[in-house]
């Protein structure tokens, strides 16, 4: 199972929304980063076949995928923005998409459902009405749906957006477990997610792939870049001026400062151990990974 | 699969409002169009002393003279006249020297010399398009005998004609549409043909299930599009088209589910009247003492009625599609509806989509128009099954634009930059 995607461009009218994109994905959990407006939804959306691309070649397990059909059957979507018909209650929903994902006959997809549901424990609201499920839920339902058809290629878009800490990181490791024998593509801005759960990302930023890799050399890549220093207030502009300030921290008179600067930005600086957010803030700003 | 999936459509539509809506409005169009003319039990036989016996069209070149004559002097008396208009008729106020130009055409053709006193001259007005069955019994000037003819057919076509002119054409009085008034009325001998015919041919229910399907068929052609143009656009209001498109279903597959289901419920709805209207009416006609005919209105509900529910519901499907928008879906479908309904039987050009037949009885007629009335519904049943494929076809390439341009330009022209 693998995606290549190789000189991929993408525009909305004038807007260029993806620029010339090459990307490898294989097995395993894959972090798409990014601001807002990067593109990750358009390039997600490109993958599901929901949205045509301008140029360059896609294959997913050796399969072109202007062949939409066969594509179709190997993906799974959850859509950054998941809802339903008004009316229907999670177990109907769920029967409605299992139909429009060719599951035929009723025994079979009355036990996939129930296994799905299960899984994303939501067993017991099986007569509640979509509408009525709080945002976690929703979420896990959209999972489960994603995952009716059993893709090889599961794809969800910002999946821990507007949830609680305990909610995301229950969601993180849920992805986790489905990402056994398939390709997971996650998108989020969200350094954290990323963080424990996958092992290579891309991180986009207006429209082009600023970095591609393991996480890990992400981290090594901003090795010397990242800084702390304690400086008086007044020299705060000063030192704005000539470097990127991550982080600041009020102490009396006094302010802690974590920055990024290729070299010792001054005398009282001490090298910090970067850690994932400082390496993506430092690929952000135009450091070369 | 595809069953069931045409099944959750089927149950979506019950427990739709508009589906509700269009019941209530297909009802009432059936107890107050249809029923009436059951509710004092089936056609009585004439007798000859009723005095009217319902009307039949002009077949004499004297009786036409007579007809228009009488038609020149009762609207010369309104001070108006009809004007055959593209969807409606026209009234037009005569102003004086149209009056003058009606008068003399009149005075040309020939001469009104009722034999009693006392006789009422707005026979036509009173009884246009009304049958035998829903006319009290009245006693009505009959052109036939109160009118002397003075001219020749050849001096009545000049007159007339000349009339059409001077009064700006398009009027009845026009060689294309003289035929649409030339109505007279009928005998008692002709009135007992007539009725025995409708006892023994088409055994009471079939020419009853005619006239049921004229009216029904009316709503058919308009109010299904109120389901069809909303059913796609339902998956972009309820922001469900990321997860639907995105599955392995085919466009064709999903347009058709969805289009067998709204289908099923319409016809069941139509089936089911048809039901109510064979138990009203052939039950009355038993005891009456005929033999009829049970699956008379089955029959021309499914033959004359289901083909437009077909082609309204195909329609709504594929405009909305194309247009990203319900209400150009239903002004499309009023317009080719108001264009099928403007005449009362005989005109079954392929662009009217309802087949008109407002005549109890006339087995003659109807058996002279079965050819036309079969290629219609023929093309309209093709047709349908066409315009369902398009639409999956354009619902294909709309897959592949989610984010784009809700119009079918838009999709068009992303599909070409790939291709
Ligand atoms: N239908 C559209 N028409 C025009 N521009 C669009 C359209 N959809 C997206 N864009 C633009 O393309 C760029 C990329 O958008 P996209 O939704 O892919 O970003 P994203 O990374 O998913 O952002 P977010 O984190 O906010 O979801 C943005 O600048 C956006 O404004
Ligand atoms: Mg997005």
């Amino acid at each position: 199972m693998e995606i290549s995607i190789k000189n991929l461009s993408k525009s909305y009218g004038k807007k260029a929304a993806l620029q010339d994109i090459n990307l490898d994905i294989s097995k395993g959990m894959f972090g798409l980063l990014g601001p807002n407006g990067a593109g990750k939804t358009t390039l997600m959306r490109i993958l599901t076949t929901l949205l045509r691309k301008d140029s360059g070649q896609i294959m997913i397990n050796g399969i072109k995928l202007e062949e939409t059909a066969r594509i179709r059957e190997l993906i799974g979507y959850l859509p950054q923005e998941f809802s339903m018909y008004s009316n229907l209650s999670v177990y109907e929903a769920m029967d409605y998409l299992a139909l429009l994902s060719n599951i035929g006959p009723v025994k079979l997809r009355n036990q996939l459902i129930m296994e799905l549901l299960h899984k994303v424990n939501l067993e017991q609201n099986l007569k509640t009405k979509v509408k009525a499920l709080s945002g976690g839920m929703k979420r896990r339902l959209g999972i489960a749906q994603a995952l009716l058809n059993n893709p090889k290629l599961l794809i969800v878009d910002e999946p821990t957006a507007g949830l609680d800490p305990e909610e995301r990181i229950r969601f993180r490791n849920l992805l986790r477990d489905f990402s056994e024998d398939r390709i997971v593509i996650l998108s989020t801005h969200i350094v954290e997610d990323i963080e424990f759960t996958c092992e290579n990302i891309g991180i986009l930023n207006q429209g082009r792939l600023v970095y591609k890799g393991a996480v890990k050399d992400l981290l090594a890549s901003s090795e010397g870049a990242v800084w702390t220093a304690s400086i008086d207030r007044g020299q705060l502009d000063e030192v704005r001026s000539s470097s990127t300030i991550i982080s600041s921290v009020s102490e009396g008179d006094k302010v802690k400062l974590k920055l990024l600067a290729g070299e010792k930005p001054m005398p009282e600086a001490e090298e910090a151990r970067p850690t994932l957010e400082d390496a993506y803030m430092h690929i952000m700003k135009g450091g070369v990974a | 699969m595809f069953s069931q999936l045409t099944l959750k459509e089927v149950k979506y539509q019950l427990s739709n409002v508009t589906f509700y809506l269009l019941i209530a409005v297909v009802l009432l169009f059936y107890v107050t169009q249809y029923l009436p003319y059951v509710q004092n039990g089936v056609l009585p036989e004439p007798k000859s002393t009723d005095g009217y016996y319902g009307e039949r069209d002009v077949t004499d070149p004297e009786a036409e003279i007579k007809v228009i004559y009488a038609n020149i002097r009762m609207y010369y008396n309104f001070g108006i006249i009809y004007k055959q208009g593209l969807l409606v008729n026209k009234t037009v106020i005569l102003s004086p020297e149209q009056k003058e130009a009606m008068k003399s055409a009149m005075d040309k053709l020939g001469e009104f010399k009722p034999k009693e006193e006392g006789i009422e001259d707005s026979r036509e007005e009173m009884t246009a398009g009304m049958d035998r069955a829903m006319i009290p019994k009245l006693k009505l000037d009959n052109p036939l005998e109160t009118v002397e003819v003075k001219v020749s057919y050849e001096e009545y076509l000049q007159i007339v004609r000349d009339l059409d002119k001077a009064l700006g054409g398009s009027t009845y009085y026009s060689d294309k549409y003289r035929k649409y008034i030339l109505h007279q009325p009928m005998t008692y001998e002709e009135a007992v043909k007539e009725f025995e015919e409708i006892v023994a041919v088409d055994r009471v229910t079939n020419a009853y299930g005619r006239v049921f399907a004229d009216y029904m068929g009316i709503a058919a052609g308009l109010f299904p599009v109120f389901l069809s143009a909303f059913v796609l656009i339902r998956d972009r209001r309820s922001r469900m088209q990321e997860l639907i498109y995105s599955r392995s279903i085919s466009s064709i597959k999903y347009i058709s589910s969805k289009y067998l289901g709204i289908l099923i419920c319409l016809t069941a709805l139509y089936l089911a009247i048809a039901g109510h209207a064979t138990f009203a009416t052939a039950i009355a006609a038993r005891n009456a003492g005929y033999a009829v005919d049970l699956l008379a209105f089955f029959k021309y509900t499914a033959a004359w009625i289901v083909p437009t529910l077909m082609f309204s519901t195909s329609m709504g499907m594929l405009v909305s599609l194309l247009f990203g928008n319900g209400g150009i879906a239903i002004l499309v479908q009023f317009v080719l509806w108001l264009l099928s309904i403007n005449s009362l039987g005989g005109s079954y050009e392929l662009y009217r989509n309802v087949v008109r037949f407002n005549t109890l009885g006339a087995y003659d007629k109807y058996m002279a128009w079965l050819p036309q009335i079969m290629v219609n519904r023929i093309f309209y049943v093709i047709l349908s099954i066409l315009i369902v494929m398009s639409a999956s076809w354009v619902l294909s390439l709309k897959r592949g634009s989610i984010n784009g341009s809700k119009t079918f330009k838009a999709d068009m022209v992303q599909y070409k930059d790939i291709a």
